[in-house]
């Protein structure tokens, strides 16, 4: 069996490393590039949203690059994305590829179907699966570590490119670190390089990244959103980490422990139902950021995104309230670089000009 | 003086009109609806509505702001889920959110949740909840939901619709061709919203089936062709309903009408798309309409396409219809589309044609 699997930023060579440990060959997935998106966006339906096109066309590649077998997430709806991979192996199957879709349905209610999905690919004795589980837990739990304190420190490096730099340093050592020990010191040896980076002495705009998860944990399905902001000496506060979104959804709701429901009771006042994706966390965050004092939120909408639009209907009326400046981003295939950063240059502006009228010194 | 309820006619209301307007009428409240959809309601929700969302979502807003100037509070209740476990499109579970933070001037919107996933008895419980909450004592918000819900079981549930246009030609004899309309109740019959696609299609002298011409056995016994169910209340009916036109052969082609960057239709129309062609072997026509689709194009579309199907069927009977060739039953048709409402008089005529269709129309009967 010849495993392939989403592309998602930093975390994927995690995941291919896994699936190695668990005796399986693996292709791993190619950074989404323009061929993926034209490839995915061919056979997609119209009115898909961007990460079903970009999943769709990373596994037509990695396909012809010899998988022969897809590992993804699926859903309890009711938002689209778990039912994904039913249509893309639809898809798939109708353009004459050959293969084996497993799809992880999360815990809840799907118990036995996530143990039999398992069980059809873990070709390891039950120690070792423990520890590969245990170790890959570690890495993710690392790179976000490492990639949260990158995003409040590249804005403010004295030299350029430092961050980014030891980034992705830290990733590859990461990865290459076999043992629980060793990712351990190598996660600690970075977090103390980063923290010893030159940086300048100032308090930077502040702004929240907010939206559908796919496009705001893939940088490439966002256009480099935070690195971008970064550039223009913002500090970018990513919203959602892989980490913390599996402890809450698969884990947590599977020992039917209720993981704090705090951004529930923030949204409340706006939105009185859970809707899907991250609909509800997107007003949420949205209350949060405002009252932490943050300068301004960016939503990052797929087109045709049904959650995240019954969020950006609503969030025009939390600006008001609030008084934080929103900008939503809609993403889709047809979408360019250059229009992008001319909205994030005239945000930027923005928010340095309110900060400048309240008083204090612009960043 | 009494409370006046306002009830947007879009969205759910196609389908749970019978069981609402009952249960206020038994409460003794009084109800005004907004009406077939205009430019003028039209033109109102695109103005408040934000610019990616839907044409159903739009329009709703539309008659939902329509309402906020006639009437003293808007019904827009936030339905969860009705049957099977299913959910509504997340857009229905904000639904109530969404005005209360887009249309300035809203009037007290009642947002009564029905989620039947948690319990049988929810329906009731809501209802009575409902009533409660307008004034109503406690028996009498029991007694006037117990006949809503029994009226509504006998209207049709879930499978109701209002046709409130005109009564459906039943098209007899001029039936020649059977077409299903799939789609979701508020598209496919706000003549507005889906331009008039399915009368366009019977002046034209096809049959037409929609979804709700299914009955609700007829839906379920398709729920084993889905190894996943959709997630989505109205999808899984247009999904199901499709699937059991195509499989027992009740419909010469199969139209998909959907609105312009519907989430869950991305998914649905796909599926037609691919099992119509591998599976079933029915020529499928996907139509996508907005809040200001043109007529003509949509016209243009449908009949080229029922053009293509009635020369279809002919190619195949041909030793029964010797005289008539293909080409100039198009020409009659579309001439007779000119008069329309006398559509059927000049194929009536034929009755070589008639008999061709005999077996179909006998099929068509079991489903309607
Ligand atoms: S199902 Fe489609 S058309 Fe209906 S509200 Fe949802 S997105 Fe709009």
């Amino acid at each position: 069996m010849r495993i392939t699997f989403p592309y998602m930023g930093y975390y994927s060579p995690v995941f291919s490393n896994l699936f190695r440990k668990l005796g399986h060959d693996v292709v791993p997935p190619p950074k989404p590039s323009k061929r993926t998106l034209d490839l995915g966006t061919k056979y997609a339906p119209e009115f898909a949203c961007l990460p079903l096109k970009i999943l769709l066309g990373t596994y037509i590649e990695t396909l012809e690059m010899g998988a022969d077998a897809i590992v993804s997430s699926g859903g309890v709806g009711p938002c689209r994305a778990g039912y994904y991979t039913r249509l893309q192996e639809k898809i798939l199957r109708s353009l004459g590829y050959d293969f084996t879709m497993y799809t992880v349905e999360p815990p809840k209610g799907h118990m036995m179907q996530l143990l039999k999905t398992l069980r059809a690919f873990v070709r390891v004795p039950v120690t070792k699966l423990f520890d590969a589980i245990v170790t890959t837990c570690l890495k993710l739990w690392y790179i976000d570590e490492i990639e949260r304190l990158c995003h409040k420190i590249r804005p403010l490096e004295v030299k350029k490119g430092t961050s980014t730099r030891l980034m992705e340093q830290a990733v590859a050592e990461i990865d290459k670190a076999e043992s629980y020990g060793d990712v351990r010191d190598v996660g600690r040896a970075f977090i103390k390089k980063f923290n010893e980076v030159e940086v300048e002495d100032r308090d930077p705009l502040k702004v929240g990244i907010i939206g559908e998860i796919y496009v705001v944990l893939e940088p490439s399905a966002n256009f480099e959103v935070i690195e971008n902001l970064n550039k223009m000496g913002v500090y970018a506060h990513r919203s959602i980490f892989l980490t913390d979104w599996v402890k809450e959804n698969a884990f947590l709701d599977a020992l039917r422990i209720q993981p704090e429901k705090e951004i529930r009771s923030q949204a409340k006042p706006y939105l009185n139902h859970a809707v899907g994706g991250h609909g509800e966390n997107t007003i949420g965050e949205t209350v949060r950021y405002a009252k932490s004092g943050y300068d301004g939120v960016i939503q990052l909408v797929p087109f045709t995104c049904i959650p995240e639009i019954v969020a950006r209907s609503i969030l025009p009326r939390v600006s008001r309230d609030l008084g934080i400046p929103v900008m939503s981003l809609i993403l889709d295939e047809q979408t360019g670089l250059a229009g992008v950063l001319t909205r994030l240059e005239a945000f930027v502006d923005l928010l340095a000009r309110r900060r400048m009228q309240s008083g204090e010194l612009p960043a | 003086m009494s409370l006046v309820i306002g009830i947007p006619k879009a969205l759910h209301y196609y389908t749970f009109i019978p069981l609402w307007e009952r249960f206020f009428y038994e409460l003794g409240l009084k109800v005004v609806e907004s009406g077939a959809t205009t430019k003028e309601i039209v033109d109102m929700g695109v103005r408040t509505a934000v610019t990616d969302a839907c044409a159903p979502i739009k329009i709703f807003q539309g008659h939902a702001e329509w309402l906020a100037q006639r009437t003293d509070v808007v019904f827009i209740p936030r339905m969860v889920s009705f049957e099977g476990g299913y959910v509504f499109c997340p857009k229905f579970l904000g639904l109530p959110d969404m005005v209360r933070a887009t249309i300035d001037k809203m009037p007290p919107i009642i947002d009564t949740v029905f989620d039947l996933r948690k319990r049988p008895a929810a329906l009731l419980r809501s209802l009575v909840r409902l009533g409660r909450s307008l004034g109503a004592g406690q028996a009498k918000a029991f007694a006037s939901a117990i006949r809503a819900i029994k009226h509504f079981k006998q209207a049709g549930w879930t499978g109701y619709l209002r046709r409130d246009s005109k009564p459906r030609p039943q098209a007899r004899s001029s039936a020649q061709v059977t077409i299903g309309v799939v789609g979701y109740p508020y598209i496919v019959h706000d003549p507005f919203l889906s331009c008039g696609m399915v009368d366009l299609l019977e002046s034209a002298g096809a049959r037409v089936l929609t979804v709700e011409d299914v009955s609700a056995k007829q839906i379920r016994s398709e729920d084993k062709s889905l190894d996943k169910q959709l997630f989505w209340h109205y999808s899984n009916r247009t999904l199901k309903a499709a699937y059991y036109l195509m499989r027992h052969n009740l419909v010469d082609g199969l139209v998909h009408a959907s609105a312009f960057s519907c989430g869950p239709d991305a998914i649905v129309g796909k599926i037609l798309e691919l099992d119509s062609k591998y599976e079933f072997d029915v020529p499928f026509l996907s139509v996508t309409v907005d809040e200001h689709s043109g007529r003509a194009g949509i016209m243009t579309r449908l009949e080229a396409f029922l053009d293509m199907l009635i020369r279809k069927k002919y190619a195949g009977a041909k030793q029964q219809l010797p005289e008539l060739a293909p080409d100039g039953l198009v020409e009659s048709r579309q001439g007779q589309r000119r008069i329309a409402g006398a559509s059927q008089t000049a194929l009536d005529g034929h009755d070589e044609f008639e008999s061709s269709s005999d077996a179909m129309r006998e099929q068509g009967r079991q489903v309607s």
